[in-house]
């Protein structure tokens, strides 16, 4: 399974490959990190949409995380790709545009990992 | 000085009273004298008599220049006889039209021989005179021709007579031609007079006589000339008074008639002056000093000038034109008459009302003026008393009565012109001091008056003093409750930024926070995983290494994240101090880029619809510069705050295919940093552009802005850190604050 993890924060790369190390290590999980909203439009230009988890932050600098699925969604109306949207700030109104625009689902800051995994492996 | 005045003015009249009593007492008793010494002698032949002396009347006349006529056996029994009076007589001046010669002849007996006798002549040629063919006289010169006048003025000479029972008297007379106006001129004076005196004829007193009149008229000269000296002065001590002036000139003028006349009579002999004098001395006289006495009491007493007024004026003019061209003295006289009867009724008229309004001095006044007229009266009644009951010829010489009279007339034309200036001098004088006095009581008033004013002032000073310095308090006060009120505004303008960046800076920290978190727990799962792997037989060298190194990265991981929230916060600490804050070299780059984030982030956290791009573009050979960094970032956030609301409002109303774009770059140029703060927002319209940096302006709508950031962050740049800051925008496109800072 292909995940893309769009977030500005650098340090978010380490942090899943650290976390998701043994499902990393077992072949369970793929992870692919963007930094910004359009180098993650870039990069899935190359993968199969079928096959990826996008977990995208909203709160980014330019394209913004919101902003982004509803480009995804342009192309793909619906499901796949799954995409999750995570943010730091869990307010009503984010969540609810961000299920509007086909979110599959809606994560806050700080994250679960355990959570997540859980999430994922569904 | 007003005693002094009253008591010199009645000083003079008394003396010059007394001088004109003693003159006619004198006088009086000459007469008597000569009267009697007439009698006693009892040679009075002459039928026509003379009061003083006999005035030869009846003579023979033929015109020529012939020798003859002196011897006393010529016979002149064809000859024209003639009448000859004292004044001017055309029937005489008729035989000097042929060649200005004419003979004289007549006879007087005297039967006391030989005696002297004395003669007095008045002429206006040349003359000799011939008694019994005797030369005995001869004034000026008719040799050759040549005719020099020369009037002796009645000065007498003595000739002693012949033992002759008739004594023939010849007299060759020369008029020089156009000496003598045809019609006798101003004065009418005669031709030629001549006037006989006894032997007896007491020539010491006729000498004293002269004398007495030559004093009078010195007298009367120097109280004239003192009344000009003293009203002139008063004139130009109190200029309003122009009755004074014209009182001076009107005593000046009968002070000059005096002069002349005297002059006259005693000392000119020269026949052709004597026309040009009296004319002069009618004009002074009869005219001038009438008209300045006239306007004198006009203005003094205010009156209107109305017709009696101008026709008194008139009058007086044409006096001397009277004078001149009448034939006789008789109209000029009358004329004269007519306007001294005028004046006097206007001066009692003027004095009653004067009187009347109870002007002070009016009354002295008009006794001074009146007391000569009514003088005159009484001694004309005295005079026609005596003559009525005196069995005396009304007009003998001898009649008492006509003494009296005769005196009476001398009385009053010679006191009371000085008399009646006195008497206006003395009221002039009066009504000065008066005003002065008046002055004087206005003078105080004004002077308590001022004092009072001053008093008044100086209370008021000091009440306004008072009322300010209650007002500059209150405006201290005020002053400082603006300082405070300032300060306040300031701390709130920081808290307001403050606020906007709360936002940002939780989501900041949260971040960091976060990675602490997930890195210290994924250390706790590393070293149990490294434990396990120790307990393993046989552990995967490889992962134990990966282990470790990540284990040791995530250390690394946790302490940057820590310092990075640690930093925020300290920033934040450091942005909400009141105190400005000290120097301290600065990373400008870093102090942009952190900023740059922390506005964009606030943006975000208030606007969930907000979205920006950014960019920072920094010059690495900046170098740290000595700023106040809490300062300098306040500035930094406050624009770039601004640029991120400008995007923001803008892409609320623009077109789809707006991309909101703040740019944040730095550039070192020679010496000096530029900072440049750009945004594609809305622009700021030209209008405003010069009041951005004011106090208290804002665009944003109530309650979102303070209006203080700009002019903060332009007193920030300029005075804290000798920098400026500029604006550039174009309306609807971009707008750029540019910081140059001295490096």
């Amino acid at each position: 399974m292909k995940i893309l993890v769009v977030d500005d924060e650098t340090d978010i790369k380490d942090l899943f490959l650290q976390k998701f190390r043994k499902e990393i290590r077992s072949g369970a999980m793929e992870f692919n990190f963007a930094t910004s909203g359009e180098e993650a439009l870039e990069l899935l230009k190359g993968y199969d949409p079928e096959s990826v988890l996008i977990l995208s932050d909203i709160n980014m600098p330019g394209m913004t995380g919101i902003e982004l699925l509803r480009r995804i969604r342009e192309k793909h109306p619906a499901t796949p790709p799954e995409v999750m949207m995570i943010t730091a700030y869990g307010d009503d109104a984010n969540r609810n545009t961000a299920m509007s625009l086909g979110a599959n689902d809606f994560l806050t800051k700080p994250l679960d990992f355990n959570e997540l995994k859980t999430k994922l492996l569904k | 000085m007003r005693k002094s005045i009253i008591f010199a003015a009645i000083s003079l009249i008394l003396t010059l009273t007394s001088c004109e009593f003693f003159r006619i007492g004198y006088e009086v008793g000459q007469k008597q004298a000569e009267q009697e010494a007439l009698r006693i002698q009892n040679t009075v032949i002459d039928s026509l008599n003379t009061s003083l002396g006999r005035h030869i009347s009846l003579w023979k006349i033929r015109a020529g220049n012939q020798p003859g006529p002196e011897n006393p056996g010529f016979d002149d029994t064809q000859w024209d006889s003639i009448l000859l009076d004292r004044k001017f007589d055309k029937s005489l001046y008729r035989y000097f039209e042929q060649d200005g010669y004419v003979w004289l002849r007549s006879s007087f007996r005297k039967s006391n021989t030989p005696l002297p006798v004395f003669l007095e002549v008045y002429q206006l040629g040349a003359s000799e005179i011939y008694i019994n063919g005797r030369l005995m006289k001869t004034y000026g010169s008719m040799e050759n021709g040549q005719i020099e006048g020369y009037n002796p003025s009645k000065r007498p000479f003595m000739v002693m007579l012949d033992s002759l029972p008739v004594q023939k008297i010849a007299v060759k007379i020369a008029l020089k031609k156009g000496s003598v106006p045809e019609n006798g001129g101003f004065r009418k004076e005669a031709v030629f007079n001549l006037t006989l005196h006894n032997s007896d004829y007491n020539l010491a007193a006729r000498e004293i006589s002269f004398m007495n009149k030559s004093f009078w008229s010195i007298i009367k000269m120097g109280v004239f000339l003192v009344l000009a000296i003293i009203h002139f002065s008063f004139f130009r001590t109190e200029n309003r008074q122009g009755s004074n002036l014209y009182f001076a000139l009107f005593s000046l003028c009968l002070m000059l008639t005096e002069f002349l006349s005297f002059y006259e009579a005693k000392y000119n002999h020269d026949p052709a002056w004597v026309n040009p004098l009296d004319g002069l001395i009618i004009l002074l006289e009869s005219t001038l000093a009438k008209i300045f006495f006239i306007v004198a009491l006009y203005q003094l007493f205010h009156r209107k000038k109305g017709f009696l007024y101008y026709l008194l004026i008139a009058g007086y003019c044409i006096i001397p034109l009277a004078y001149r061209f009448a034939s006789t003295e008789l109209i000029a006289s009358l004329i004269e008459f007519v306007m001294s009867t005028l004046f006097f009724v206007i001066l009692i008229k003027i004095m009653t009302e004067a009187i009347n309004q109870g002007k002070r001095g009016a009354k002295i006044f008009a006794t001074g003026v009146l007391l000569p007229i009514v003088l005159t009266f009484v001694l004309v009644f005295v005079f026609l008393a005596i003559s009525i009951y005196k069995p005396y010829n009304i007009l003998s010489e001898n009649n008492p009565g006509y003494i009296i009279g005769k005196y009476t007339g001398t009385l009053y034309t010679g006191v009371k012109d000085v008399i009646m200036a006195i008497c206006l001098s003395l009221y002039i004088s009066m009504e000065f001091t008066r005003v002065n006095k008046t002055l004087e009581a206005k003078l105080a008033d004004i002077d308590r008056l001022s004092k009072e004013k001053q008093s008044i002032l100086e209370s008021q000073k000091e009440v306004l003093e008072e009322q300010v310095k209650t007002r500059t308090a209150e405006l201290h006060q005020s002053l400082e409750t603006l300082k405070a009120t300032q300060n306040q505004l300031i701390q709130t303008e920081k808290l307001a930024s403050l606020g906007e960046l709360t936002a940002g800076i939780a989501h900041e920290i949260q971040n960091p926070l976060n990675f602490v978190n997930n890195f210290s727990e994924l250390s706790v799962e590393l070293i149990d995983e490294l434990k396990e792997l120790e307990q393993e037989e046989n552990p995967d060298k490889g992962l134990k290494a990966e282990l470790l190194s990540d284990l040791a990265e995530n250390q690394q991981k946790i302490n940057h994240h820590g310092k990075r929230a640690s930093n925020i916060v300290k920033g934040m600490l450091a942005h909400s101090r009141a105190a400005t804050g000290e120097r301290a070299l600065t990373n400008l780059n870093e102090l942009a880029d952190e900023y740059l984030r922390l506005a964009f982030h606030g943006m975000r956290a208030k606007n969930k619809a907000f979205n920006s791009d950014f960019k920072l573009e920094t010059d690495p050979d900046i170098p740290e510069l000595n700023l106040v960094p809490q300062d300098f970032g306040r500035v930094l956030l406050n624009l770039i705050n601004n640029a991120f609301y400008s995007v923001y409002e803008k892409s609320k109303r623009a077109a789809g295919d707006y991309k909101p774009l703040v740019e944040v770059k730095t550039e070192k140029q020679d010496n000096r940093v530029i900072i440049r703060v750009k945004d594609n927002g809305s622009g700021i319209p030209e209008e405003i552009r010069a009041r951005i940096f004011q106090p208290f302006f804002t665009t944003k709508p109530t309650g979102e802005g303070t209006g203080l950031g700009l002019s903060l962050s332009y007193d920030i740049i300029t005075k804290g850190h000798n920098g400026s800051l500029e604006v550039k925008s174009t309306e609807g496109e971009y707008c750029e604050f540019i910081i140059t800072l001295p490096v």
